[in-house]
């Protein structure tokens, strides 16, 4: 889709302001600008000629987490961010991408991933089910994929691990660089056709959002039949039957929701099942949490391209969770558990993969 | 020079001269500045966009404002209609979002003091973990401040019972324009002299920039009761309305859509095809209390021929309540529009309301025009009705558009005025009704002029806004 099969979202966007209070980027900044609605005038503007898309204004369009927060908080569900991401698609093709997004672009491109510089590797055998590793549970913070194992061998699930160390499409296109998010997306629908499974395990909702939306954004789609489960959907479920159980750990612990967990609605109530199975005592949970759960700076790939923004949403998330007077904060998030990590240093609170607790605390 | 004075008060990162910046504040949530923009057209933009980060922030730049003679346009969420957040001679926009603290909520005497630029909604939500809410909910409350609540003495859809949220605020501090920093006296009730707390409240940055505010607030009730009545005609509905308030009967909500509300935005957003007067009657607080009301205030509409819907269409309109100020539901470009509301009391309504209705729909037949109207807060004394007008198809030329708003405005306005109306009851007077002051205070505006001047000498807050000489 182009630039100008956004236009209604944009215009209509472009005056409301009836989700700016969830936006984290806005909260962060407070500048007007870096809300839905400035995002969306400076499009309509560029549109009209009065505004131009000069170093300074593309700076402020790639501002944007495109966490989806505005649209799952919109009554007639405006697709801003695909609007944004659309805008910023038309910037790229100016050639006035800022160096950030072409240089992680050149990344995607030779290496798959942001991380490292390292091919994904190739996916073998056929099962029932396939789990999606993606870049950040093998390169950013691997004890994700660790933890996810001994669950998915725990709920007697036989997989098999696809896109192992490949972003989703979900980052490049987020960007603008939908070519990049084609291949990338068409590589792991290969991985995942030759696994002959009928369900795709992913590990974030960010990764749900990948196959169920950026897909057809593309115009692309899963193999007929294939359906997309997250990990901790499966956990809830086994934890409701009775399948699975825990040895409670003691302590304070909150929780940060997953980028995109409002996207999704029961999501957040799931993690909130599987925590209670966990924890000895009540959550200490946080203000931005649950429907209007707020990023930490990992998210949209504003740690690569907006590395002063994401560390101040990153130090204002630590802060937040500390405030609940938690000893611990849990996230199964790999990306966030990697972003967040090295400012909890003066923020006197530990980090904690929750997925490695879980498995760890298996009965 | 000053841009290296304003930024060694606030910092290099909260003083701005960016394009996009100035851009998305030549615009607040008005028709006039989002007009010129559709058009193509620019409005005026602020020279500068200023984040202060504490009251004495803002005094320091006040002080240099002064020196300079520069306009200071104070900014909460720029949810406002009127043009009172537009820059309209550039200058200096005062974002206050950063000053979003919530200092105390006193569960005791349940109050809760917060600084001026945090957003509603978010005050909101904090308040309601501790089980407790503050009962102002106008609809701009995912983007408007609590400062702006009060610059603007804004109503929200329970005001009926809970007041405006001038009623609802105990004291506040506040910059003044030559950068003093004061703070009202503890509560708002007392003999104390004159009432200062009430003399910033409503001034629309004109007179100073609220910092802070103390506000009432209310345990969050352990029930709330909504049903729906329909009137075949809005004479006998009003009727039910007056004789609900003067009874005390102390209703939540009590929104009454005229024949063409009905007809249009009923339908379209609560997807209800019916015809007549539309009542939503609501009550909250203790169950058998709220239930008594209930019951006194159905009798009385069943009384005067109204039809009981039952609960379900009342409860969808609270549930949906805010969903008619979403796009595509909501009034947007290109279309033009405003909200013309007023107050008078009950003795006038009729004659208000219908002398508007025809003012509006008689002079301005050749653009079909549409009058759309509710009457949604209340008091014991009289109700104010939230009047629209609409025209879908209005000129392209930007100078031509303007001109026919200001005239359809102009004569909403002194329509009001002449059948015992003010010029409006919460959108605040701003850009757009402040050539009207006048009219509406008479002998009584130079006082207000002289206490203008005297404040700020220089006129650089808020200059062009609610009718103020420059």
């Amino acid at each position: 889709m182009s630039l100008a099969d956004h236009t209604t979202s944009y215009e209509l966007c472009r005056y409301c302001l009836m989700c700016r209070h969830t936006c984290p980027v806005g909260r962060t900044t407070k500048r007007e600008a870096t809300t839905p609605h400035g995002w969306a005038l400076m499009i309509a503007s560029a549109d009209r000629g009065q505004l131009h898309w000069d170093t300074e204004a593309v700076d402020t369009l790639y501002q944007c987490a495109q966490c989806g927060l505005c649209q799952s908080n919109c009554v007639t569900d405006q697709p801003l961010p695909a609007s944004i991401a659309a805008a910023r698609a038309h910037v790229v093709s100016l050639g006035l991408a800022p160096e950030a997004v072409v240089a992680l672009d050149a990344r995607l491109r030779q290496w798959g991933n942001p991380y490292q510089e390292s091919q994904p590797l190739s996916a073998a055998g056929r099962a029932p089910s396939a789990l999606f590793v993606g870049a950040a549970a093998r390169h950013a913070h691997p004890q994700t994929l660790n933890a996810a194992r001994q669950l998915l061998a725990a709920l007697g699930i036989e997989y098999v691990p696809v896109g192992v160390g490949l972003s989703s499409a979900y980052l490049p296109l987020a960007l603008g660089l939908r070519e990049t998010a084609q291949a990338l997306a068409q590589t792991a629908l290969a991985e995942i056709s030759a696994s002959g499974c009928s369900r795709l395990i992913v590990l974030t909702p960010e990764d749900a959002r990948a196959f169920a939306e950026a897909l057809p954004a593309l115009g692309l789609q899963l193999p007929e039949g294939v359906a997309v489960i997250e990990l901790m959907s499966l956990l809830a479920a086994a934890v409701e039957t009775g399948q699975l159980s825990f040895r409670p750990v003691t302590g304070r612990y909150t929780y940060h929701d997953p980028a995109h967990t409002p996207h999704f609605p029961g999501r957040a109530a799931q993690a909130r099942r599987v925590l209670a199975a966990l924890l000895s005592q009540p959550l200490h949970e946080m203000f931005w949490r649950e429907g209007r759960a707020a990023p930490g700076g990992a998210v949209g790939g504003l740690e690569f391209t907006q590395p002063v923004l994401a560390e101040r949403m990153a130090r204002a998330r630590l802060a937040e969770a500390a405030e609940t007077g938690a000893e611990q904060l849990l996230t199964e998030d790999p990306v966030a558990l990697a972003h967040l990590e090295p400012y909890t240093a003066g923020a006197k609170l530990k980090l904690t993969g929750l997925f490695e607790l879980l498995a760890e605390q298996l009965s | 020079m000053i841009l290296s004075e304003l930024a060694d008060v606030v910092g290099d990162e909260f003083v701005s001269t960016r394009a996009t910046d100035l851009l998305v504040y030549s615009t607040d949530w008005s028709w006039m500045p989002q007009m010129w923009l559709d058009r193509g057209q620019a409005p005026v933009a602020p020279d500068v966009v200023i984040h202060p980060g504490s009251p004495d922030e803002v005094s320091r730049i006040l002080k240099i404002a002064n020196v300079y003679r520069l306009p200071v346009v104070p900014w909460g969420g720029g949810s406002g209609t009127q043009g009172g957040a537009a820059p309209i001679f550039g200058g200096i926009v005062l974002d206050l979002k950063r000053l979003d603290r919530i200092f105390e909520i006193d569960e005791r005497s349940l109050t809760v003091r917060a600084q001026a630029g945090i957003i509603g909604t978010q005050l909101e939500w904090a308040l309601n973990e501790k089980g407790l809410t503050l009962p102002h909910y106008p609809a701009s409350a995912n983007a408007a401040t609590l400062g702006g609540y009060l610059a603007a003495r804004g109503s929200g859809v329970i005001s009926t019972k809970y007041g405006k949220a001038e009623d609802l605020v105990l004291s506040i501090e506040a910059v003044m324009p030559n950068g003093t920093i004061i703070r009202t006296p503890p509560v708002r009730s007392h003999a104390s002299g004159p009432g200062l707390l009430n003399f910033l409240v409503g001034s629309e940055g004109t007179l100073g920039v609220i910092t802070e505010a103390t506000m009432q607030i209310e345990h969050q009730p352990e029930t709330r009761l909504f049903r729906a009545v329909l009137f075949d005609d809005l004479t006998r509905a009003l009727e039910a309305g007056r004789r609900i308030m003067t009874a005390r009967l102390d209703p939540l909500v009590l929104r009454l859509y005229d024949p063409n509300s009905t007809a249009t935005l009923v339908k379209r957003v609560l997807n209800l095809d019916v015809q007549g007067a539309y009542l939503i009657l609501g009550f909250d607080g203790y169950a058998e209390i709220a239930a008594a009301q209930e019951q006194r205030a159905l009798a009385i509409c069943i009384e005067l021929g109204a039809r009981d819907l039952g609960r379900a269409p009342g409860e969808e309109w609270w549930e949906h309540r805010y969903d008619f100020y979403y796009p595509p539901l909501s009034l947007s470009l290109p279309k033009m529009y405003g909200t013309i509301e007023t107050v008078c009391t009950f003795a006038n309504i009729e004659k208000v309301y219908y002398a508007k209705k025809a003012a509006i729909e008689d002079n301005f037949a050749a653009w079909n025009v549409r009058y759309i109207a509710h009457f949604s807060h209340w008091f014991p004394w009289g109700v104010m009705v939230y009047d629209r007008f609409i025209i879908d198809e209005p000129p392209q030329d930007p100078h031509e558009a303007l001109r026919l708003h200001n005239r359809i405005w102009t004569t909403a306005a002194r329509t009001s005025l002449a059948n015992g109306g003010m010029l409006n009851e919460h959108h605040g007077i701003g850009l757009k009704l402040g050539r009207l002051m006048r009219e509406q205070y008479g002998a009584a505006w130079p006082t207000l002029e002289t206490i203008k001047q005297a404040l700020d000498p220089r006129g650089i807050m808020n200059p062009g806004k609610l009718g103020f000489s420059l």
